[in-house]
């Protein structure tokens, strides 16, 4: 193991200390309702973007069993919440909870067996990076997954137990959000990839008392379809519907592997580029959305659905990534613009969307020099725009720069994640109303 | 082979179903946090008190006591709590009482006479448990110490589960 000089290794110990000792401190003091946790389909994405990201692991990894947990806590939630003591509203503190859990499985229905030993295929090869054996060519692999991501606010609560002590616990606040998915998959490899999958949306109302009954009650779940379609693990499709539309679409192209895949060298010197594309059904004249579409005349929060309108936000981004022995570096860029016009529900003004929706670049340096086994510790920065920003939030503008730290451990059959966050972009891409709050995060998996 | 993918399918099944949906991913959270898990209902009685009552299923391996809570100020849900009910003697609060039942696993009621000045209150129950550790020295863990003391309970007892609030107008 190559470890960093003893100064540099201190200098992340008081960094990293820093970060997770101080960041859950309260510091802005803004009363919000949580709206935007009511927007399903935003909810949708997110917990499909985690469904995708455990199965380039699975694949990228040759696994066959992925279990995966995900712990997220935003501090300083500000809520106008009706007291019972006094008979008033008040702005009481409470945290903002998202945990998403994952079980992932992938087997072999089909591999092609050969007479004479075909040295081209790693058969019986297995490899140093993973610890696994890579699939066949021209297997047929099958997977199944079930994931859900829970959100909600919850309010801590002081106990002083005398003399045994002090100890706190928490009670559910608001509403609370329950999202499932089911999906399959299906691989020819290295051809074909495909997911398809139903993202089941749910909404259970905690009781006054702070508890909340698990009360799977099927009328009251709204339902999305998902499909994915990767060829060469190269070119990948995705989509999202609702009812009678799609609400998104994702086409993605991996250039360096393409490059390879078509039969041509990778020069040395080239980054793996990713580019893509996304429309996204954003603006929908809900409650929670900042602007209405095309007009504010005629509109308000309580009109009917059948007098909503659609805008749709098309996004295009290129990421860059590169390593160099135990040094990583990655950067994107998103731009984007919007099919209509939206006008500001505050200020009945026209909006008009940056070109830049997002950028954002990150460094990481792994501090173990042995395959298969990383112990990397990441910082990132990043801007990122929102036209949600100042609606819901104190923040007096609609884009915010922001950072992350994160260290990332991996061994060959578990994996470690904690990440603190303030205004990083893929939170806030996830949540507006985490702008200007501090976001802690931890993550294990155990994978076979 | 068919037999094979049924088996996976079937395991995988089970094994997702219990561990990987969100009801699962929030029940993880909650027990980290310390989640009101069950609910409590709390009147009072002229005469007699703020009687409390739960319907609590705790583990009676490790179970070391119920306490009861009641907010430390009138009228306001959200004040921080303070026992005012176990059975050891932790607390020198006023509205503190010992009652020797709050060890006993089945019990489901407890009665506060040591009450406050008149305005509304919340009270939670608490199932507490012991901690795990080897107490008779004997080199190996052990669920409970066989001759609990208070000493013990103060040092080695923590919040297994605790109840949603409940509200109680003291005249």
């Amino acid at each position: 193991m190559k470890l960093l000089p003893n100064y540099k290794i201190y200098i992340i110990t008081f960094f990293c200390t820093y970060l997770f000792t101080f960041n859950s401190v309260v510091y802005a003091q803004f009363v919000y309702e949580a709206s935007t946790l009511h927007n399903a389909a935003s909810r949708s994405q997110t917990v499909q973007q985690i469904f995708y990201e455990r199965w380039d692991t699975m694949l990228d990894n040759y696994l066959h069993f992925d279990a995966y947990i995900n712990l997220n806590w935003v501090y300083d939630f500000y809520v106008n919440t009706y007291n019972r003591g006094t008979g008033k509203k008040e702005a009481v503190p409470m945290r903002l909870v998202r945990t998403f859990s994952d079980v992932s499985m992938l087997f072999s229905v089909y591999t092609p067996v050969t007479e004479t030993p075909d040295e081209t295929q790693p058969v019986d090869i297995t490899d140093v990076t993973t610890f696994r054996k890579p699939w066949v060519n021209n297997s047929i692999l099958l997977g199944f997954t079930l994931c859900g991501y829970h959100y909600g606010l919850t309010r801590s609560v002081e106990i002083d137990r005398g003399s045994a002590g002090n100890e706190s616990a928490s009670d559910y606040a608001f509403s609370q959000f329950f999202d499932d998915i089911v999906a399959i998959t299906a691989v020819l490899v290295p051809y074909i990839t495909l997911h398809a999958g139903i993202v089941f949306n749910q909404q259970i109302e905690p009781n006054e008392d702070g508890t909340l009954e698990y009360n799977f009650n099927p009328s009251t779940i709204t339902k999305r379809y998902f499909g994915s379609l990767s060829l060469f693990n190269t070119l990948t499709w995705r989509s999202t519907a609702a009812n009678d539309r799609v609400e998104s679409s994702n086409i993605k192209i991996d250039i360096t592997p393409l490059i390879t895949t078509i039969g041509f060298a990778v020069p040395e010197y080239l980054p793996n580029i990713t580019i893509g594309y996304m429309r996204y059904d954003k603006y929908n004249d809900e409650p929670y959305d900042p602007v209405w579409v095309s007009t504010a005349s005629g509109k308000s929060n309580t009109m009917s659905d059948s007098l909503k309108q659609q805008a749709t936000l098309y996004t295009y981004y290129t990421t860059l990534s590169k390593n160099f022995d135990n040094f990583y570096i990655a950067a994107s860029i998103e731009l984007q613009h919007v099919d209509k016009t939206l006008v500001d529900k505050r200020t009945e003004q026209k909006v008009s969307l940056p070109l830049m929706r997002l950028w954002w670049a990150k460094a990481g340096y792994d501090l173990m020099d042995r395959p298969g086994w990383d112990f990397i510790v990441w910082l990132g920065v990043n801007k990122f725009y929102d036209p949600a920003m100042s609606y819901h939030s104190k923040h007096t503008d609609n884009d915010a720069g922001g950072w992350f730290a994160m260290i990332d451990g991996t061994a060959p059959y578990i994996t470690l994640s904690i990440k603190a966050s303030y205004n990083d972009a893929s939170e806030l891409d996830k949540l507006i109303e985490a702008v200007d709050k501090y976001v802690i995060e931890g993550s294990a998996s155990f994978r076979i | 082979m068919q037999k094979k993918i049924i088996q996976t399918l079937l395991l995988w099944a089970i094994v997702t179903t219990i561990t990987a949906c969100s009801y699962m991913a929030d029940y993880i959270e909650g027990e980290i946090t310390n989640r009101a898990s069950f609910s409590i209902s709390a009147r009072y009685q002229a005469g007699t008190g703020v009687i409390v009552e739960w319907n609590a299923n705790p583990d009676d391996e490790s179970f070391a006591g119920y306490e009861i809570y009641m907010t430390e100020e009138p009228n306001n849900e959200f004040a921080d709590y303070i026992v005012v009910g176990a059975c050891y003697s932790i607390s020198s609060s006023s509205y503190f009482q010992v009652d020797g039942n709050l060890d006993n696993p089945s019990e489901t009621q407890f009665i506060h006479t040591s009450l406050p000045s008149s305005g509304i209150y919340f009270y939670r129950v608490g199932v507490i448990n012991w901690d795990e550790r080897d107490y008779d020295g004997d080199g190996n863990d052990d669920k409970k110490p066989s001759s609990p003391n208070q000493s013990l309970y103060e040092s080695y007892t923590n919040i297994d589960e605790i109840s949603g609030s409940a509200m109680v107008e003291i005249p």
